[in-house]
């Protein structure tokens, strides 16, 4: 998108924002988001399905300008990096990986499976009021595949007149604008809003291959949201993203096409280590990745009656994604996601809300590449996925004390994978999932959430866990759903100055989708063996004093060894989070420290990385012998965050630090690169990343709010 | 001198008997066949001593990583041309392409590639390299 376009929304939502002024001068008020009424809990009392609810205002605390950044360390939430040049992250739920979470936008699926793998970088937050985290197999109604969970981004209700500029700016080439404008009432609005970021990339040990990718993303939507009448209410919105994502090069140099050579065994001095400078080309070690975004949904919610309404919804996104890798190919593919849903709420009786609903979701990923298809003449990984769906919800309250949600779904899924030919190029299945959520409020501080459910997901592409495809293509021996039965146990106490939840989850995941490098081609195919991943958690929120809120979490992800060496990279087991967050007249201050525990690395295959590349003693051999074994250790560590603001009449000045010690795992003798055994040769790569890859980032910045 | 001399006749004679003579090995680590075939060999400029000698090789080699799936990909065919190496006992060679590599090893006091044992290769894959053995070369059965 090209500044024109970025500039347009600024006029449109200025030229909102001074029509609001200038009809209702005498009624604006300054709204500045220096909240002191910092929440007690993080959990919706009134749900029955536990949610965990983000506010806008913790977003902006992390200093985060896309999703993957606002959930990063929430109880039970990770974000992962799956390859330090590519700069793909992953958000995973209760330790299940990034394929098994669903994205929605208004409670509505909006994310296919490609384009979640760039995707979640891109998804902008402005405009978002909050969002909601649900985890557990069976979390939304409309997303079975969300095994892991669903995070539910809420954008905000047209319904005030309003506009928000928000300009940060610091070291590393940090650069983030967002402009919101609104203008409504009660019974409706219009949105709009843009945000366009830039974030340089990092090389901490100056060795010329960056360990995180310069990230730049704009973005532009606009919501439209109305009642027309007591019975109909209308609701649109579309929106239009773009992402560039350049690793591994430090002078951004952009490659257009696959390079020519990416031998780089004489790039790294003596002994070949990669600890040392890179002298070679340095189109040899780009990751270039565009993605192209449109999107748009909505839904139409009409009352039959008092008791019964009927909501239509829809969402349509096509994703372009144009990459060159420096493995040596180029990969560029198209994704289509459609869904629809029509469902009927009816209110029974005093105990019972039934709901029931048909839905319909379909992607058709094509991909094309001059070096995989065209030169070498690999199959493309190419898929249409089509399922229907249908479902019933039964919300019953029991008592005073006692509320059940009862849900069944049943899903015929269909997949084609029209260029895989090695043993199965077609899935038909047909899947029956129950789930039940029950809350038991033991009295005005206790209360118990305990829930079932099965979740069951068509694996669709490599792409899910890692490139879409690897320099010798991939085959596909996908016979089976991934299926996933998950228990989540969730203990409430709400205090008059604290909260406290104590959860445990337990998924137990069979014929979970994989690739298999051991193979040549790479298969992508299900494992055999059944795993039980389980997740405690406590959170506790105390108010000190009534401006200063304490909150601390603890998270411990128990994965069996079968599961860690099937996952792109090492994920967090233990970890701690104390957030700080303190107002004092104008002014908020917010710390936030966060402890990730040690892990066993080799677990998770990275006995395969090393530093160095020897010649074979044996003259008669031209293979390179891999020495001096990276870290299978990854140690403790410790970062902090701070963030400060101080309001004003109209405006607020913002100021803070991200990764306050500038702790990376590069400065502690360990960057992502490394010479990576695979199969029988050896060739570089970054997947070797256990901890923080940015470096410490400083900002300031204005927030203008009339 | 009559070392030399023994030597030439050696080579002399498998430059005759040995054309259109082919081995099959095995490839190290996946225990796929592989082939070395000897097309034809010469001395260059006809001058014939030990250094001189040259030959004309096909090799065959399908190493698990790169299992030549595009049409049109000859990826498992190289053709070389093999001269001494310097090294006791072993021969290289290198591909019209300039790029792709082998050295051959043969049986202590044979002559020329009478008697191949193994050979390595690293080779241009599209734009990467690879490396692969093919070992245990034995003497095809004539059709």
């Amino acid at each position: 998108m090209n500044n024109f376009f970025f500039l347009t929304v600024l006029i449109v939502s200025q030229i909102t924002s001074v029509s609001a002024h200038t009809e209702d001068a005498e009624t604006i008020v300054v709204t500045g988001s220096l909240d002191s009424d910092v929440p007690l809990s993080k959990i919706n009392r009134a749900s029955v399905v536990k949610k965990e609810v983000l506010s806008k205002s913790q977003i902006t605390h992390k200093n985060a300008t896309s999703l993957a950044k606002a959930v990063d360390l929430e109880p039970g939430v990770q974000t992962t990096l799956t390859c330090a040049n590519c700069g793909s992250q992953r958000i995973t739920l209760n330790g299940l990986r990034g394929e098994n979470t669903t994205v929605l936008i208004d409670g509505i699926p909006a994310f296919s499976s490609v384009s979640s793998f760039y995707g979640m970088e891109a998804i902008p937050m402005v405009g978002i009021s909050h969002l909601e985290i649900m985890r557990g197999a069976g979390a939304s109604l409309t997303a079975p595949e969300s095994i892991g969970g669903a995070i539910n981004l809420v954008t905000v209700t047209p319904n005030e007149n309003k506009f928000i500029y928000q300009l940060r700016g610091g070291s590393n080439q940090y650069l983030n604008q967002e402009i919101l404008g609104s203008y409504g009432d009660n019974n409706g609005g219009t949105l709009i809003g843009a945000q366009k970021n830039l974030m340089g990339s990092f090389d901490e040990d100056h060795n010329n291959v960056t360990e995180s990718s310069r990230q730049s993303q704009q973005s532009v939507f606009i919501k439209k949201e109305n009642r027309i009448g007591d019975k109909l209410k209308v609701s649109l919105r579309g929106g239009y993203q773009e992402l560039e994502l350049l690793g591994g090069t430090t002078e951004a140099t952009r490659p257009t096409s696959y390079p020519a050579n990416i031998d780089t065994l004489e790039d790294f001095g003596g002994d070949r280590d990669i600890r040392n400078k890179y002298t070679g080309d340095l189109s040899k070690i780009a990751d270039r990745i565009r993605l192209n975004r449109v999107d748009g949904g909505g839904s139409l919610s009409y009352h039959l009656n008092d008791d019964t309404n009927i909501k239509g919804s829809f969402s349509l996104a096509k994703q372009k994604q144009r990459s060159i890798y420096s493995h040596g190919y180029d990969y560029d593919n198209s994704d289509m996601f459609r869904f629809f849903d029509l469902k009927v709420n009816h209110v029974v009786n005093d105990s019972h809300f039934l709901t029931v609903g048909i839905d319909h979701k379909n992607e058709d990923m094509k991909s094309s590449s001059e070096y995989l298809y065209n030169f070498s003449g690999y199959k493309r990984d190419s898929f249409a996925f089509d399922t229907i769906g249908a479902y019933v919800q039964d919300e019953w309250i029991i008592s005073d004390k006692d509320e059940l949600n009862l849900i069944l779904r049943v899903d015929k899924m269909k997949v084609d994978w029209d260029d895989k030919t090695l043993i199965h190029n077609k899935l038909d299945k047909t899947a029956i999932a129950p789930r039940i959520h029950y809350k038991r409020v033991h009295n005005e501080t206790y209360s118990s959430r305990i829930a079932y459910g099965v979740g069951y997901r068509a694996p669709l592409s490599m792409f899910e866990s890692q490139h879409g495809t690897n320099e010798e293509g991939f085959e596909m021996v996908i016979t089976k759903l991934e299926i996933a039965h998950n228990v989540t146990y969730t203990f409430n106490r709400e205090g008059t100055n604290s909260s406290t939840a104590l959860s445990y989850a337990w998924t137990r995941l069979s014929n979970m989708a994989f690739a298999d490098e051991e193979t040549s081609p790479v298969i992508f195919k299900n494992a055999e063996d059944v795993m039980s991943i389980q997740t405690v958690g406590l959170l506790h929120v105390q108010k000190i004093t009534p401006d200063w809120t304490l909150e601390g979490s603890v998270d411990w992800f128990i994965l069996p060894d079968s599961y860690k060496a099937k996952l792109p990279t090492a994920a967090q087991e233990t970890r701690a989070r104390l957030t700080s967050d303190y107002h004092f007249g104008d002014n908020e201050f917010v710390a936030m420290a966060n402890i990730v525990g040690p892990r066993n690395l080799s677990k998770y295959g990275y006995y395969k990385n090393y530093n160095t590349l020897l010649d074979d003693p044996d003259p008669f051999s031209f293979d390179k012998i891999p020495a001096n074994q990276k870290r299978q250790r990854a140690p403790a560590f410790f970062t902090m965050d701070l963030f400060f603001q101080r309001n004003f009449n109209r405006f607020a000045l913002l100021a803070g630090v991200n990764n306050l010690f500038d702790y990376t795992q590069t400065k502690k003798g360990e960057s992502p690169l490394s010479w990576r055994t695979h199969r029988n040769h050896t060739h570089l790569d970054n997947r070797h990343v256990w901890g923080p890859n940015t470096g410490r980032v400083l900002y300031a910045g204005v927030k203008v709010e009339l | 001198m009559k070392t030399l001399s023994i030597a030439l006749a050696s080579l002399v004679l498998s430059a005759n008997a040995f054309a259109h003579t082919t081995f099959i090995g095995t490839v190290k680590g996946t225990g796929v066949p592989c082939s070395l075939e000897i097309e034809q060999t010469y001395f260059e400029n006809n001058i014939e001593t030990p250094a001189n000698f040259r030959a004309e090789i096909a090799v065959s080699l399908v190493d698990g990583d790169d299992h030549g799936h595009g049409e049109g990909n000859h990826d498992d065919h190289f053709d070389f041309t093999i001269s001494p190496s310097g090294k006791p006992n072993m021969f290289s060679g290198v591909a019209a392409n300039k790029t792709d590599l082998i050295n051959i090893l043969v049986a202590p006091g044979t002559a020329g590639l009478s008697a191949p044992t193994a050979f390595s290769m690293k080779w241009i894959h599209g734009n990467h390299y690879h490396t692969a053995q093919c070992l245990n070369l034995k003497l095809a059965a004539h059709e």
